[in-house]
């Protein structure tokens, strides 16, 4: 038995986690529906690419509905599918070894702001200096800033040795006073 | 945190917005189509498995006959037969062992 979609809207997370874990489609959609914009945004800022992340994201979906069965505490879906996520990421770049094509033009950031507007300039400055970073630095200071992970987690999310994204974010967040010219730097 | 940090994280925190609908019909998609290949790949899997086992299973049949003619007494052809497919085994998962080494 399948509960239907618009069910499936009222029901918590946790609950949603359980129905899917019983092989429950519509339930893992109402999943994707809830966590696509949080999840493809935290790609998107992590491989600088929005191509690239929307990719990386489905496979992060797919990825999550083969081994959903797997997770143990429906309430940390979200984690879980973060950790998910940015195992596909690591695992990308390791294919590519090149690492990702930073959002390489000013042009195509550009046709995606949506106003001329000062907070549209600045998300702008934001991404065009988190390109300059290495995937890497980036990754971690996206985690560390923009999700607000302590290392540890971040250690436990990616998989990178504690040493690694301290120096990581430390180099990184330098970098970025740098581009954004912070007058503390 | 330091304000930098802390402007840093406000910049990046998104607006909610309203699901994407064709981003979770290209999710639900890329499940059916997973769904499909596995089906596929688990069919072929079987069929091999099963070629090989009728395969195996004639041969065993064919050596064993040849083995009888030449020895008519079963006795000592069982020691040669087992001899046989112990060698045949080591040869058929040789390559596995040398893969996982």
């Amino acid at each position: 038995m399948s509960i239907d979609a618009a069910t499936a809207r009222k029901l918590s997370e946790s609950t949603l986690v359980l129905a899917a874990q019983l092989r429950d489609r519509v339930a893992f959609a109402e999943l994707v529906r809830r966590r696509e914009h949080w999840l493809r945004a935290l790609l998107r800022r992590v491989c600088g690419n929005a191509q690239q992340a929307d990719d990386l994201a489905q496979d992060a979906f797919l990825r999550a509905w083969q081994s959903i069965a797997n997770l143990r505490e429906p309430a940390a879906f979200a984690g879980w599918l973060r950790r998910l996520a940015m195992h596909v990421f690591i695992d990308a770049r390791r294919l590519k070894q090149t690492g990702f094509d930073p959002p390489a033009t000013l042009d195509s950031l550009a046709s995606d702001a949506p106003s001329p507007s000062r907070a549209a300039q600045a998300q702008f400055d934001l991404e065009r200096a988190l390109a300059q970073l290495s995937d890497t630095e980036r990754l971690c200071i996206v985690l560390n800033l923009g999700e607000g992970l302590s290392h540890g987690e971040i250690e436990h999310a990616t998989g990178f040795p504690l040493g690694t994204i301290k120096s990581h974010i430390l180099r990184g967040t330098m970098k970025l006073r740098r581009t954004l010219g912070d007058d503390d730097a | 945190m330091h304000e930098f940090e802390r402007q840093l994280a406000r910049a990046m925190r998104d607006e909610p917005r309203a699901p994407d609908e064709d981003f979770v019909r290209d999710v639900a998609r890329a499940i059916d189509a997973d769904g499909r290949a596995r089906v596929v790949k688990l069919a072929i899997v079987t069929f091999i498995a099963i070629d090989l086992a009728i395969v195996f299973g004639l041969g065993l049949a064919l050596s064993w006959k040849s083995v009888t003619v030449i020895w008519p007494s079963s006795l000592t052809a069982l020691p040669l037969a087992m001899t046989s497919i112990a060698l045949l085994s080591a040869m058929l998962l040789a390559p596995f062992a040398r893969t996982r080494a």
